[in-house]
């Protein structure tokens, strides 16, 4: 493994801004091409699993803008996505089999997964990064975070 | 491997590599490696790029310790790494 010198603390503040925003920019093309890209299922159904993953996984929904989608989607399809989105090695042959069964498609079914982790994903992340924002403009407040 | 397509759905030039890499790990490719050569333009493209910035762009961390932070977190969440 390569052995990276610590930069110098006057440098690090820059260089943690240039980080985030090409990691923010590289996490929004991720977004756009694997909810937006082409594929067998809707763009806008796979969004509405995004965003419903995220709200489930952390995100905080009081400061959306919009009224989170409600979602109605085929009992074993919200069945698959919870778990996706929850603890996705718990995923069997069997609930795979389950959504062959009511029509989808293999790549469906990886359009969607994608859909529910990445939006799970996201969710995780807004939620680590609000802790730290709480964190560093309230140095002596408990952590938010238990 | 849960859907028959990330086992054989790639594209041709896509299915020599992944069996190049499987003869070298002397038994089978890595499943994250068939999931992101399976239509990588919908997520196995910019997936490696969000990678390789957050474990190799400029950062205050070594590409080391952020290793050791994915790992961790994988283990925490039943993943392998």
């Amino acid at each position: 493994m390569q052995s990276v010198q610590r930069t110098q603390p006057a440098r690090r503040t820059e260089l943690a801004g240039l980080a985030s925003q090409s990691l923010a920019a590289r996490a929004r093309a991720l977004t756009e091409a694997a909810l937006g890209g082409p594929g067998e299922t809707a763009p806008e159904l796979r969004r509405a699993i995004a965003a419903d993953a995220a709200i489930r996984s952390g995100r905080d929904s009081s400061a959306a803008v919009d009224e989170p989608p409600s979602l109605a989607l085929p009992v074993p399809l919200a069945a698959y996505l919870d778990k996706i989105r929850r603890h996705a090695y718990r995923i069997t042959d069997a609930d795979v089999a389950a959504l062959r069964a009511i029509g989808y498609s293999e790549d469906a079914i990886f359009e969607l997964t994608l859909a529910a982790a990445v939006g799970a994903g996201q969710g995780r992340l807004e939620r680590g990064l609000a802790v730290i924002d709480a964190a560093a403009s309230s140095p002596g407040e408990p952590s938010p975070c238990d | 491997m849960r859907l028959s397509q990330l086992e054989n759905g790639h594209l041709p030039h896509h299915r020599v590599l992944l069996s190049f890499i499987a003869w070298r790990l002397g038994g089978r490719a890595p499943d994250i490696l068939k999931v992101l050569y399976y239509r990588p333009r919908l997520f196995g493209r910019p997936m490696n790029q969000l990678f390789k910035e957050l474990l190799r762009g400029p950062s205050e961390w070594t590409a080391a310790e952020r290793e050791l932070i994915a790992a961790v977190t994988s283990k925490l969440n039943d993943c392998e790494f």
